[in-house]
């Protein structure tokens, strides 16, 4: 019951995020400059066009009212249409480009949190030792660099230098794609990673210092079991936490990360879309990024009371 | 009173070179260049320099420009936007802080909430969002950075507060009959100005490498006006014939970015020795 209870109240939390956020992107593409119906009517056309648009757009309501209407033609999945080229329904833009970004951001951090949780757990195994303050050193370089700094970098060596890797995206891919994801993922990686590496080590040795581990040394558990079992399960619920909120500085890495790359995703499609002025694009874009990323901490959120039943507790 | 000195070594490296940083950009365009070569606004062609030559020693860009000048421009820059925006930043943050912790219940909560609120967005992709309604250039990017910053520093207002406003001496002068605002003015904003200090550091590079993000992709600070983001996006076509026009501004953008978090970590052991950072 208690679960159900704990599973309820954070979805209800996750509701309300996207309303917040459907609420700022609203406000803000209201407040836009440049008159809607004004663009989708065309210079030339009569005030008689002009008034009928803005009549059928309902420009003419409140804006509370608006703001229904809005969230109405969210539900039907209508988010208008783009101001640009062919005047493109928004809705098939999100579709063509979502799709890239999803798969780059979860290959992401699924790797992050390999690597990371791996790290923190041999580093706070031998804390202070040689191993502890490599990793250590290189996590603080990882937290603080930004990707772009790292992507020239890697760009230099593996795909300039060495030539074993291409540039950038193409329109006609030369090989499989995984090559083309290699570096975008590696680079989109490294912040998250290092982040879930430091949390890693510092839950684990605090967990690593309690007694119930001494007790397991001293009844014989074998180590790796020890660490994997014993501690590992205690530390980890902490970083689970974090997996969420590093998936907020993903999601702004895969903005640099796909205008570096070229990457045909939502990131290059929001730059592009602010560059050209296209204000119901802008606004989608930034309405489905906010939406993943509350989507994944209500993922997170949801798995913490399933794995730990303190926190059912605790949380109601 | 305090006799605990400053000794981290690397708050001082810090130190040491955001002051040079600061007569980089103050003195920038004093680095001697061959008279032809005009840092900012020159569209007459010049010529393509790789580094070491002997006028510019990082050499000049695709219409001859020195680059050590062009980087001393975008220091300027970013230190600029930087310090602008975390001043708002500070004197918005405490103000709601104070507010939320002092005001009546029915201003207080709202405000509450919308600062919870503003942490359910991604700041970039607030940022984003702002640029895309208002426009791209300094001003945006001020303005948009200032509306995601000030929530981290009225949440650290108010928990400092929490804690500050119980002590023995705040208590005294509210029983000696203290009003609040001489309380908050004398008794508690000189308390934690150090922590303050501290954090604001950090969130200064925070606030730097976002705006090199934004520069980075095309909507931040525009071309032709330098910005080290403008610069690395700039020459990263030419990544393979001209290296240092990228790595000269990751390096310079890195190293300030490191600075600003030794001396920020600093100054909070330095302040606050009770806090562990993770």
């Amino acid at each position: 019951m208690q679960l159900i209870k704990a599973l309820i109240l954070r979805l209800t939390f996750g509701v309300v995020s996207l309303l917040i956020i459907s609420f700022i992107t609203f406000v803000a593409s209201a407040n836009a400059k440049g008159d809607p119906a004004m663009i989708i009517a065309g210079e030339k056309a009569t005030h008689e066009t002009y008034l009928r648009i803005y009549h059928q757009m309902g420009l003419d309501k409140p804006i509370a009212v608006r703001y229904g209407l809005y969230l109405n033609d969210l539900a039907h999945g209508n988010l208008g249409e783009s101001y640009q080229g062919t005047h493109e329904p928004v809705i098939d833009v999100l579709k063509r480009s979502l799709p890239m970004t999803a798969k780059i951001a979860i290959l992401s951090i699924i790797l992050a949190s390999i690597v990371g949780i791996t790290l923190g757990t041999i580093a706070a195994v031998r804390e202070n030792r040689f191993a502890d303050r490599t990793v250590l050193t290189l996590s603080t370089l990882g937290v603080t660099l930004p990707n772009f700094v790292l992507a020239p970098f890697l760009v230099y060596i593996f795909a300039v230098k060495m030539d074993k890797l291409p540039v950038g995206w193409e329109s006609e891919l030369r090989g499989p794609e995984w090559m083309y994801l290699l570096l975008p993922v590696v680079v989109l990686s490294l912040r998250p990673m290092a982040m879930l590496t430091r949390l890693t080590r510092a839950s684990m040795v605090e967990t690593l210092r309690q007694e119930f581990i001494r007790a397991g040394i001293a009844k014989g558990v074998p180590p790796f079991r020890l660490i994997t079992k014993y501690a590992l399960r205690n530390a980890i619920l902490p970083v689970i936490t974090t997996i969420g909120t590093t998936f907020g500085f993903l999601l702004t890495g895969s903005f640099v990360v796909e205008r570096f790359f070229i990457i045909p995703g939502i990131g290059s499609k929001t730059i592009e879309a602010i560059l050209a002025n296209d204000v119901p694009v802008v606004q989608a874009c930034v309405l489905a990024t906010g939406a993943m990323f509350v989507l994944v901490n209500t993922i997170v959120d949801l798995a913490l009371p399933i794995l730990d039943p303190r926190i059912r507790e605790a949380q109601i | 009173m305090r006799k605990k000195k400053l000794k981290d070594p690397l708050v001082w490296a810090g130190i040491i070179f955001m002051v040079f940083l600061v007569l980089l950009a103050v003195f920038g365009p004093l680095i001697p260049t061959d008279g032809k070569t005009n840092p900012v606004f020159d569209p007459a062609g010049g010529v393509h320099l790789p580094y070491g030559s002997p006028h510019a020693f990082l050499g000049s860009d695709e219409i001859g420009r020195s680059f050590l000048q062009r980087i001393a421009y975008g220091a300027r820059i970013s230190l600029f936007i930087g310090f602008t925006v975390q001043i708002i930043n500070l004197t918005f943050g405490v103000f709601i802080g104070v507010v939320s912790t002092y005001a009546p219940k029915w201003i207080a909560v709202p405000i509450m909430r919308l600062t919870d609120g503003m942490f359910a967005f991604p700041d970039i992709l607030l940022a984003i969002l702002i640029i895309g309604i208002i426009g791209q250039g300094i001003i945006p990017v001020v303005v948009a950075l200032s509306i995601t910053g000030w929530p981290s520093i009225a949440r650290l207002t108010k928990t400092q507060l929490a804690t500050i406003k119980e002590r023995e001496f705040v208590v005294a002068a509210k029983a000696a009959g203290a009003p609040t605002s001489y309380l908050v003015i004398k008794h508690l904003l000189p308390q934690m100005s150090g922590i303050l200090l501290a954090v604001s550091m950090i969130d200064l590079a925070g606030t730097i490498l976002a705006e090199s993000t934004l520069s980075f992709l095309g909507i931040g600070v525009q071309l032709p006006t330098p910005s080290w983001g403008g610069l690395i996006n700039n020459a990263r076509a030419q990544l393979n014939s001209y290296p240092t026009e990228v790595i000269a501004p990751c390096l310079i953008l890195s190293l300030t970015v490191f600075s600003l978090n030794f001396i920020g970590d600093g100054l909070r052991a330095y302040f606050d020795p009770k806090s562990s950072n993770v």
